[in-house]
């Protein structure tokens, strides 16, 4: 499977500017709106980039990335958070190894691209 | 006999033997590091020193880090291996999953252990293995990141005679490690990710081949 970005998020505007944004700079992306979605995507094979919110209801990020790595689903996948809370709080420090990047919203155009030019030639 | 240390270049002469002076730099970085890093080694000339790399990772992201960092700066960029003697002009990535030690502030171990601050390499485990040598000079940095890795590292370091930087709250992306190190009151700049760089350019000096 060709390399994807992954937009984890219940915010449908999120969704949809992430998906305007990269879509226009060419990517392929896959959109979520919930931990539990994004799962069955591993779990289905999904190969790439992930940008996970943190707020969300019935799984927020912190669980998603915790279930993740307790069904060894990480492999070559990049996890980056892309999030309306400031400080990540001292969930973050557990999963520190997970996270490679944090992205605060609002973010500009410019700030997305070079986020995913820079992590997606880390997945593997 | 000598007891006299003098210096003579980057060399020095103790009990008239000449004693190579190395310049060992440990960094300790995590969320956010890919890209800081991007930042740091941007142009970065090949320095008379040893950089040493912790960043908090996934292992199959080692080679990628290299291979990015190897296209910005005229240093060498490479995975530590167990056993390995430290030379001047290289950096040297941690890999994922062990702790990096130096023995004798020369040569790494790459050691099995529990994680510590909740990470496998841990900086604070790195920077502790380092041994008062008169003729090193130790710089220790904390940037990027979450949690309190590199803060007894950083305390270390000062008592082994180091100098410390931590990066600043304004260009780091998670302002945790770097705030918990300068809370041990064992940091002697705070800087911003260019800050750090060229005061280490200057600290270093470029690498100069006889």
């Amino acid at each position: 499977m060709d390399k994807q970005i992954m937009i984890v998020d219940d915010d449908p505007s999120i969704r949809e500017t992430v998906e305007i944004v990269l879509g226009a700079g060419g990517y392929s992306i896959c959109a979520v709106d919930s931990g539990m979605e994004c799962l069955e995507k591993l779990r289905k094979g999904f190969n790439g980039l992930i940008l996970m919110d943190i707020m969300m209801p019935k799984m927020h990020g912190w669980d998603t990335i915790a279930a993740i790595e307790d069904e060894g689903l990480h492999g070559g996948n990049v996890i980056c958070m892309l999030t309306a809370v400031h400080d990540p709080g001292p969930e973050l420090e557990k999963l520190t190894e997970c996270v490679m990047d944090y992205i605060r919203k609002p973010f500009t155009s410019e700030e997305l691209l070079g986020t995913v030019a820079e992590y997606l030639a880390y997945v593997q | 006999m000598l007891d006299d240390v003098f210096q003579a270049g980057s060399e020095s002469i103790k009990n008239g033997q000449i004693m190579n002076k190395r310049n060992i730099v440990i960094i300790g970085i995590s969320t956010g590091g890919p890209k800081t890093l991007r930042t740091f080694f941007d142009g970065m000339p090949l320095l008379d020193g040893s950089i040493i790399l912790v960043q908090h990772m996934i292992k199959c992201a080692n080679k990628s880090l290299c291979k990015t960092l190897n296209s910005l700066t005229e240093m060498e960029v490479r995975i530590a291996c167990h056993g390995e003697t430290i030379k001047p002009g290289v950096v040297y990535l941690a890999p994922s999953e062990v702790h990096l030690e130096l023995v004798n502030n020369q040569k790494f171990k790459l050691v099995n252990g529990p994680k510590v601050c909740y990470v496998r390499p841990a900086v604070d485990v790195t920077m502790k293995s380092i041994k008062r040598i008169t003729e090193d000079n130790i710089i220790g940095i904390i940037m990027t990141g979450m949690g309190k890795d590199g803060t007894d590292g950083i305390s270390h370091i000062k008592s082994v005679g180091g100098t410390t930087f931590a990066q600043d709250e304004k260009t780091s992306v998670i302002w945790g490690m770097p705030k918990a190190a300068i809370g041990t009151g064992h940091v002697d700049y705070i800087l911003s990710t260019e800050g750090i760089r060229n005061k280490l350019i200057s600290q270093l000096g470029r690498q100069v081949f006889s």
